[in-house]
This record gives C-alpha cells, structure tokens and sequence, in this order.
C-alpha cells in the first residue's frame, strides 16, 4: 500500500487518530457479517478465549464431521477470515474447517507484541496452540497465506505432533534477504531516500493517516480486490472489510513489521529452518503463476527436506491472492491435499 | 463474455497483452524474442495480441511477424539521442516518437494493415472523454500507424498537441489502462514492470504489497520505482540490453512454470520442449514426455538426439534447471564440475536464489565423481593461452573492459574472426565446437579464479569460495542471491559482480555463433547480438588484438563511459548519413 510521507505515530497521536480515522470494531463487525452473509453453508462463529484475555476470533464450519482432521485456515498480513468467503463453501463440503484472525489482525484482540522478532513469532504462535487446546482439537491441517504461511510453518516447527500436513499458500518470508541488495541496485539516489524515509513506518501507516480518505484510497489503489470478490458482492463489502481490519489499533502490524528487515524480508527466514522440521509432516506449497512471490519456496524446501513429502503447485492465472483468484481451482488442489491426509 | 481461463496450452485460444513500457520495451523485446525461440506457437495461435503505449509497437511486430533485430537498432539510436540532450526526452529537439513513425513506415508491410485488423488490438486514451478505446480494425498501413503513433503519444513529453486517429484525438492508453484489456481472462500479461502479471520481473519476493495505477497493479518496491523512470528517462543502453535478457528470462521462467503444471497434471505432456532443452539443467523424467506436442520435428530430434548425452550433465547441475536459462554457461559448468566453486558462477543467472541450495546439494561429490575423470584431462589441458589469460585477468579484475566487450571491436571479431582452435580432444561435447574455445573460456576463468587470481572474482564471490566446505552451502545460498540481485540489476558502469554476469551473457551469446547444434533456437538472439555488435562498433578503433582471447583481455581496456559515448554518437552519426542517403 503507498505509504505517505508523515511524522511517525506517538501516544497522543494514538488517542487521537481513531477518530480521525471514521473506523469502529461495530462497523468491522458489520463488514465482515456482510460478506459473511453470502458464504453458502452454515458456521458459528465465536471469540475463543486464550491466555492474557485475548480473544481469537473463529468462524467453525461442519463441526459435526467429527472423524476428518480439520483444516484450520490463517490468513495473510493485512487480511481476516472474511478473505476465505470464496473457499469456505467447498472446503467445508467433507471435513470441518476452522478460520481465525490471527491476534493483532481483523477482530481479535490487538495487544502489543515483544518488540523482538523472534518473541512477536512465539507470540503468534502460542496463540495458535492455546486457541487449538482451547476448541481442543488433536492435530489439524495447516493452511496458511502469506504471513500466516510463515506462522503456519513455525507453528509446524514447534508442535510437529499437531500437524498433519501443512499447506503454504503464497507464504511470506521464506527467502533470505540478498546482503548486497541494497548497494547492488541500480536505484536512484532519489528513490532510495524515499525508501529510507518510509522504513520506519508501519506498512499500512499511511492507511491510518489518510484517515476519512482511508477508504477511497483503498479503492482506488486496490480495486483488485473487488474485481476478485466480484462473483459474490456487486458493491465495495470487501474493500471495506479489508480497511476496518487494517485501520484499527496496528497491533500485529507492528509485530510483522518487527518481524521484517527493509523491504519486506523476513528478519529470521524460515528457509534456514524448515530443513529441521519433521520428516514427517508432509508439506504442500501453493502459489499463484503471476504472483510477486515466486514459487521457488518450493523447491528450496524439497531440497532441504529431501526425504520428506513436498509438493509444490502453481496455480495458473492467480496472482498472490490465489484463494481469490481462482477458488475453484485452489479450493479443488486443497481438497485433495486434504482427502490425502483422510 | 466469459473466457476461459488461459492455462497454458498454446493451442487453447488466448490471447496476449503487452503493457505500456516506454523505454522498457526492451523487456518485452526480450520476451517476444524468447517466445520466438522457444515457443513460437504461442504467438502463432494467439487470436488476438494487445498492446498499449509502446508496447503497442511490440504488439504490432509480433503480430506482423517483424523480426525485433531492426527496432532494436532504432531503439539504439533513439535511446543514444534521447540522451545526449541535456533535458533528456523533453528537450524540444528530441523526436523519439517521430524515429519511431519512420521506423514504423519503414518495415510495415503494405498489407499490414489486413494482416494486423481483427488480430492486433491497440489500446488508446480519447482525449475527448478520457475513455480507454480499443481499435483493433485499421483500413490502410497509414492507419494502423496513426493508431500506434497516438498509442505511444504521451501529451508534453511527446509534443502538445496530440495525434489524430479517424479524425478523433487519442493519447497514451497506458493513462486509463497500463495493462490493457485485463478483463481478458485469456491473455497472457507481459509487463515491464513487477507486478502479477504472467511475464514480469519478480525482484523481491518478500514485499507483497502492491498498488494500483492506471488500472495495473505495481508491486511497491524500489525497483519498480527505478523502472519507472527509466521507462521515461532511458538509462544508458547497456542497462536496457539488460532489461532485454531479463525479459528473454523471465520469459523462459514462464514457459518453464507451463511446463511444470503439465507435467504434474495427468496427461503429463511436455508442451515447449524447447525450453527444457533450453534449460539443460532441468531433469527430465524419462520416456513420453519427450514426444513433444509441439509437433516440430526438428526440435524433438534435437532434444532427442541430445538427450543421451546430456542426461549426466542434467544430473550434475539438476538443481539450476528448474530456473537456468542459461544454456551454454551450464554446459560449460557442467563440463567443467571439478571444482564446486564453478556451481555458484553457473548460478549466477538464476533468477530464482531459492533452488540455490538445492543446486548445491545436488551437485554433492557423491554425483559429480562419474563425471570428474573424464573431465579432469580437460581441466587439465586447457592451452596454456588461457592459462596465461587467467593470470593476466589480474589486471581487470575491477572489469570495465567487461563492460565494453559488446560496444567494441574485440567483441565483434570473437565472432566474426576464427580464432585458433582447441584440440578437438578437448572438447567431449559434441555441441561444443572445436571453434569456439570461447565458450570455454569464461568459466575456465572462474574455474581457477579462486586459487590462481582471487582479485578477478568479486569481493563476494572469493569470499564465498574461501569459506570452509562446510558452510558452503548456506554461504552459496546468500552468494547466489546476491548474484540475482547483481544479474537483474541493469546497472552499467558498475560493480564487478555485474560486469562479469555480463561478459558472461556475452560468451554464452557468442558461442552460440560457432555452435551448430542449436542454431535453431537461438537463431534471433544470435543475429541480433552480431548485428548489434556491428553497429556498435566504433569505427575509429580497429583490432589487431584478436585472434587469441588472451590478448583481448588485457589490452584493450577504453574508459567505459567514455567510450559508450563515442559508440552513441558514432551510431547516431550512421544512422544520419544512412538517412540522408
């Protein structure tokens, strides 16, 4: 998202700049019941309490299949469950499937993370593990997106046993950041004053500062995701949802942001750890053929898990929101991934 | 209407847009030259191509089948005018569009226009309404300019008052739609700029955010911000052949994602053949995959023929395929695998720094040790001229000479001039001919960089390569991102890095001169690169320097900026007088 050149948000800017910013949890609330509406299957949904007084937000779906392993379902940086609108009503066919917002996105608690990369990780993924202790739920299938791709596979590193296949979606920090990128580049000097300006903001600080043209300016510089959600709303539900959710409290924004080094690589990357996962959860890699984050993730992991099940699928056409792209095509792979696991 | 979704298959109907690049369109030059390689049908059975600003005339030449070699060259000489004002394309005397119409004049056909109607879409802004229109039926070769003329006519920086189509003002089309028609589900995107497009450049993987300008989505990165004002302000032109093989890469990238979604569907077909020989690297499953769909005989014969052979090779460097498209270098590496410091060097061109790693396990001693016998003699008994070369590549070692090979003399006559040939018995691969020890050459250099003459190698590489075994690979991984980094990075005058990814392009471009067994396929880019080193050649200079490689390293050594300036204005100066005749 462009970012704006703005002085960087203190405390009394924190006070102040909810209101700047026309946003409230009832009316993310509201935008996400709207594109909740039109999911095709029956679901509860529910804040699920872990420790500290955090609330997970969960949407459960055909939690009366009991004898399929689950399939829970993290989204990316930026996003919520309401971005799975198009997959909920295929995945959920034959196996119950469980969305959350991860703690500090969309409508669950946003505390402040450890200011440490490796702490804000742990953070984010004890949350998943108490949340899965609390539905109590034995093992699951993994799918993650983007970030939740990365936290996925830290989860997988840290609780093997409570995994039976992890699936990667366009998954976020894999690659290690290039050292000599930045004086290799053929940059102007102009541009790269820019980019030194605008790395101590948060990613989407200029969404907040925007306030009141918050909105239009998602629209008017994402107008993708409207066309992508276009077989299921005529009308801007999806834009909306997608700036209440980033537009609140940065909480899990800051802890990405501490998570990564300029510009947008992961600070501790995953690829340097997955070869210690366990042999045995299988992992699945799926990326959209147009999207910015190539898929050679895949590959890499093969390499480094030579012994292990790893299989990487492209999905022609898609661009980095694959799920949104093309559902059907990406709700079919996952649904194999998942019939081979049960 | 709903399209279907294009998946890859060349005989599906589809269709192909070509964003609007300005100057960039060297990129997509880069793109239609790889698909005319190695998948011309591709763009034989595209039922419609479209294109905007000056992707546009990109468009028209693929549809009209006009080989790239000739706008290449007029690219050359606008890009040398362009900059040799100080206000660069706004000084009043540029007149970067009107070479262009010329140009355009020049090689469109008479019938052009029947060729081009109902097949070549062109998008552009009305003036009137700031409405994105798409003609796509033109009645004369004067229209069908006219109707590119106003696609590439940006107001203030092309002139001020703009251009008529069918009596109606029309400006870029890039303003209402930089990729145009993306409502088509079929087409096959191309843009010069990162994005989620089919072909772009993919710099960094790890920033997703993208925005959305002129209904295109950018990635927001600061290479896509520098590619923006090159697109308008030129670089100089070694930065914008640059951009030419990142698009023949990125392209082959393309092709080779295609085919690994049909090898892993059911019918397990390999649809461009052409790039998986291409690659070499990639390791090819055995049997029925070969009989190509393609249906091109030559081609099948050739990746069969090849196959025998090859199929070692595929197993040492198995780990670059999936992204090399970096034919000869590879071979060469592979002919060469006694030392695994030779392995980073042949994957310096990936584009892709993941499969690194992989690369590196797979070309663990454990598989190279059936290879390494028969290629220690020739390790060996490389001639003495390039051993002697290598210990004189000191001097170079900060490599600007480098950087001038395709601009100067030397260059054109490794080509042109037969050079000494290495005992045949040197050469166990059949494709590398006896003629070209050329080819040999760089690699042999990095070969023995390590321990003969560390300077020559970049400060990163000779870091990478001192570093215990152990490490090796986790280091390499780090070096060969690097290495993408300085290959993607179309700067020019620059670091060593680069400078040797770029004499190394230029070998595997040259050796393909003197290499029969491919010719087929690399054709375009041959006669392209020869034509290209003629005209670049400044006439002043002669060669008496040639005939041993050896020599040509150490003494031919031009100030770099001072001598692309000569070779600009001594282009320019041609072109005049050819204009004037």
């Amino acid at each position: 998202m462009a970012e704006e050149e703005v002085p960087e948000r203190s405390g009394w800017l924190t006070g102040w700049l909810p209101t700047w910013c026309p946003t409230s949890l009832s009316l993310l609330k509201e935008a996400e019941e709207k594109i909740l509406k039109c999911v095709p299957c029956s679901y509860k949904k529910e804040p699920v309490c872990i420790s500290n007084g955090n609330k997970i937000w969960t949407l459960k779906f055909s939690q009366d299949i009991v004898h399929k392993t689950p399939l829970v379902l993290l989204h990316g940086f930026g996003g919520g469950v309401g971005l799975w609108a198009l997959n909920f009503g295929d995945l959920c066919e034959n196996r119950p499937v469980y969305a959350l917002d991860l703690l500090g996105f969309g409508r669950s608690s946003r505390p402040q993370f450890g200011s440490d990369a490796t702490e804000a990780e742990d953070q984010f993924v004890e949350t998943i593990e108490e949340w899965r202790c609390a539905l109590g739920l034995d093992a699951v299938i993994m799918l993650g997106h983007n970030l939740g791709g990365f936290l996925a596979a830290a989860y997988s590193l840290k609780y093997p046993s409570r995994v039976k296949h992890l699936i990667l979606v366009e998954p976020w920090g894999f690659p290690e950041r290039p050292d000599s990128a930045d004086q290799d580049r053929p940059i102007p000097v102009w541009i790269k004053a820019l980019g030194a300006v605008l790395t101590p903001f948060n990613p989407l600080a200029g969404l907040r500062i925007a306030g009141p043209f918050g909105l239009s300016l998602v629209q008017r510089l994402r107008p993708d995701f409207k066309r992508k959600y276009a077989s299921m709303f005529e009308d801007d539900t999806v834009t909306e949802y997608i700036y209440h959710c980033n537009v609140q409290t940065p909480s899990g924004e800051t802890a990405f942001r501490n998570m990564t080094i300029p510009y947008g690589w992961a600070k501790r990357p995953m690829i340097m750890r997955i070869g210690k996962m366990d042999p045995d959860i299988p992992i699945s890699v799926i990326y959209g053929a147009r999207s910015c984050i190539d898929g050679n993730s895949g590959h890499t992991i093969q390499s480094l898990r030579p012994h292990s099940y790893v299989k990487t699928i492209a999905i022609l056409g898609a661009g980095h929101y694959v799920y949104a792209d093309q559902p059907e095509e990406f709700n079919q792979k996952v649904k194999e991934i998942c019939d081979s696991v049960d | 209407m709903m399209e279907q979704n294009f998946k890859g298959d060349p005989d599906t109907p589809h269709s192909i847009s070509f964003s609007g690049s300005g100057f960039l369109c060297y990129y997509q030059i880069g793109v239609v030259d790889a698909f005319r390689d190695l998948a011309p049908r591709m763009l034989d059975t595209a039922h419609r191509v479209v294109g905007t600003s000056a992707g546009s005339v990109v468009a028209a030449l693929t549809v009209l089948g006009i080989s790239m070699d000739e706008y290449l060259k007029v690219l050359n000489v606008g890009v040398a005018e362009v900059r040799k004002y100080f206000l660069g394309p706004f000084s009043p005397s540029c007149k970067m569009v009107q070479i262009m119409k010329q140009f355009l004049y020049r090689v469109l056909p008479e019938d052009s226009y029947k060729m081009a109607t109902g097949k070549l879409h062109v998008a552009l802004t009305r003036v009137e309404d700031g409405e994105n229109v798409v003609v796509s039926e033109y009645t004369s070769k004067e229209e069908l300019i006219e109707a590119l003329y106003c696609s590439c006519f940006i107001p203030v920086y092309c002139g001020l008052i703009p251009p008529t189509y069918r009596g109606e003002r029309y400006i870029d089309g890039g303003f209402t739609g930089m990729q145009p028609c993306s409502y088509w589900t079929d087409s096959i995107t191309i843009s010069a700029f990162s994005g989620q497009q089919d072909i772009c450049p993919r710099d960094c993987p790890a920033i997703f955010h993208d925005f959305h300008l002129f209904n295109c989505g950018f990635q927001f990165s600061l290479e896509n911000i520098a590619r923006m004002t090159h697109a308008l302000f030129p670089p100089d032109l070694m930065a914008l052949h640059e951009y030419y093989y990142r698009g023949y890469q990125d392209t082959v990238l393309y092709l080779k994602r295609i085919n690994a979604v049909y090898l892993s569907s059911p019918t397990k077909n390999l649809i461009f053949p052409r790039v998986e020989v291409f690659c070499l690297g990639k390791h090819l499953p055995q049997g029925r995959e070969w009989k190509a769909i393609d249906g091109q005989n030559s081609e099948t014969a050739v990746a069969t023929s090849s196959k025998p052979w090859r199929h070692p090779l595929n197993e040492a460097t198995k780990g670059n395929g999936k992204d090399d498209d970096d034919e000869d270098l590879e071979f060469v590496l592979a002919q060469l695998p006694s030392s695994s410091a030779t392995q980073p060097s042949a994957e310096a061109l990936v584009p892709s720094p993941p499969d690194s790693p992989r690369a590196c396990l797979v070309s663990s001693p454990s598989e190279q040790l059936p290879l390494s016998p028969a290629l220690h003699p020739m390790t060996r008994s490389l001639p003495a001229l390039m051993q002697s070369s290598m210990t004189l590549s000191v001097p170079f070692s900060s490599l600007p000479s480098f950087v001038q090979l395709p601009t100067s003399p030397p260059a054109q006559s490794l080509v042109s001039t037969p050079v000494p040939a290495l005992p045949s018995h040197l050469v166990p691969s059949p494709t590398l001919s006896p003629t070209s020890p050329i080819m040999l050459y760089p690699p042999s250099i990095y070969l023995h960089s390590p321990s003969v003459c560390p300077v020559q190698a970049s400060s990163v590489e000779t870091d990478v390569m001192s570093q215990p075994q152990a490490s090796l690979n986790q280091k390499i991984t780090v070096f060969l991102v690097n290495m993408k980094e300085t290959v993607s990075k179309p700067s020019v005058k620059g670091h060593p890095g680069d400078d040797t990814n770029w004499a190394k392009k230029l070998f595997r471009r040259s050796s393909c001169d003197t290499n029969d067994t491919r010719r087929d396929f690399s054709r375009h880019r041959k006669s392209r690169r020869a034509k290209k080193r003629e005209q670049q050649s400044p006439p002043c200079l002669d060669s008496p320097l040639l005939p041993t490689p050896g020599t040509v390293w150490v003494s031919y050594r031009p100030h770099p900026m001072g001598t692309s300036q000569m070779n600009e204005d001594s282009q320019v100066s041609k072109h005049l007088e050819r204009d004037q005749k």
